[in-house]
């Protein structure tokens, strides 16, 4: 199962209600690679992304999308295996000494958190990959899981 | 290029070349049948190689996940037989690997480095070979026939509820169990005949389940120990990628149309 951060499910959904745009070509580049690349890759969603993405919409609209999010998208849940994988990319980070760099504070540490979690719930579910354009993860997955990060880039057709 | 010096002088020339900040580990390869490199055919090699990097890999990975590491073979000589590895002078892997390997303190090792290093240590023993390397003024065994590394042991083992999404291969049988076909392999999950009523006709087809079971952390990830129970069929009916995001995106609308999806989320998690 090919996992979706939610910066990245944003981007596709965007490219997919406006195919013109031309800042969305890059997050069509990414659905044609997968589609060719992994025809019969099944989309994966963490809930902490289903909950990021939930609140992009009223919440009258929640039990209509939920439903259809249950039905086409392998939703994964914070397990205890999850939560134990998590642990243990936090505990790496303490030993490399992450947690006390002055640097990593407020929303930084935030994003930290939330990104464990993700990681924590792909690994526990034995997922292939994580598409993410945050710059952080490949590098906090320590080789667990393969995270791949950013949009390729769009075939340019030629100019003559 | 400037070409590091291994421990002790070889007596055959270095071949290949290696970064300067490389640093040459000397290994020796023994067994009764091995007087030098022309005892080891190809095929061994290769495979003592694959497996040798492997171990060394999961060890530069585990002290640090961000720089991946290169090894390199050398040089190759008698003595049964030598083996001359390049590896990253940062990395210590005489106190960090060598020498629990030696002393059999396998509990300092992480799980991954346990595990390459049981690999490695069965090849050798299927040959009654054993690979050596120079520590604290001998030559101590690490791995294989004369010092053979056991089997680790999962690290984790607990009850937990999982959902599982794949094909459905089997239903039925005497004793009633769904056998689903996931990307992660084949799970064998026990079921009532109550549950199982529920799937059928849908042989070959998606769906999603929560099991119970449990499960032991290893090197890929989480194994089920026995067969899980299914506590509950979901409502997950499969889709190809495109499918399932252009339903999405037409239930959504617009609403993410002017959303920038990096700030989106930098917004949410700070």
């Amino acid at each position: 199962m090919e996992v979706l951060d939610t910066d990245c499910l944003i981007a596709l959904l965007k490219a997919l209600d406006d195919p013109k745009n031309p800042s969305n070509l890059a997050a069509h580049a990414l659905l044609q690679e997968l589609e060719a690349q992994r025809p019969q890759a099944r989309l994966a969603l963490p809930l902490p992304v289903v909950s990021e993405l939930l609140t992009g919409e009223r919440p009258d609209r929640w039990p209509g999308l939920l439903d259809y999010l249950e039905k086409r998208f392998a939703l994964l849940e914070l397990n205890k295996m999850a939560a134990l994988e998590a642990a243990l990319i936090f505990q790496g980070w303490r030993e490399r000494g992450v947690l006390d760099d002055p640097e990593v504070k407020g929303q930084a540490r935030q994003c930290l958190r939330t990104d464990a979690f993700i990681l924590g719930i792909a690994i526990a579910h034995r997922c292939q990959r994580v598409y993410t354009l945050d710059k952080r993860l490949p590098a906090l997955a320590g080789g667990r899981i393969e995270v791949v990060l950013g949009l390729p880039e769009p075939q340019q057709p030629p100019l003559l | 290029m400037h070409l590091p010096s291994p421990s002790s002088a070889p007596p055959w020339p270095i071949l290949g070349q290696v970064e300067a900040e490389g640093r040459v580990h000397r290994l020796f390869l023994e067994g009764e049948d091995l007087q030098g490199p022309e005892d080891l055919p190809l095929e061994d090699l290769a495979g003592l190689l694959e497996d040798l990097g492997g171990l060394l890999r999961a060890f530069a990975q585990g002290q640090s996940p961000e720089t991946p590491a290169t090894f390199s073979l050398v040089g190759l000589g008698k003595g049964s037989v030598a083996l001359d590895v390049s590896a990253p002078q940062a990395l210590n892997l005489e106190k960090g690997l060598f020498l629990p390997l030696s002393e059999g303190r396998y509990e300092a090792l992480g799980l991954e480095v346990r595990e390459a290093a049981y690999g490695l240590s069965k090849r050798l023993m299927a040959k009654d070979w054993t690979l050596k390397a120079h520590l604290e003024g001998k030559t101590k065994p690490l791995l294989g026939a004369a010092h053979p590394v056991p089997k680790p042991e999962p690290e984790l083992v607990l009850e937990d509820t999982l959902t599982l999404y794949g094909e459905v291969i089997r239903l039925g049988g005497v004793e009633p169990k769904l056998d689903l076909r996931t990307p992660q392999g084949e799970y064998h999950i026990k079921a009532s005949r109550e549950r199982l009523k529920e799937l059928q006709g849908t042989l070959y087809q998606a769906i999603g389940v929560r099991v119970r079971g449990r499960f032991a952390r290893e090197k890929g990830g989480w194994r089920p120990l026995g067969s899980p129970e299914l506590l509950e069929v979901l409502p997950y009916q499969g889709a190809g990628a495109r499918e399932a995001l252009e339903g999405l995106a037409s239930l959504l609308g617009e609403a993410y149309r002017d959303v920038d999806p990096r700030a989106f989320v930098e917004k949410l998690r700070g």
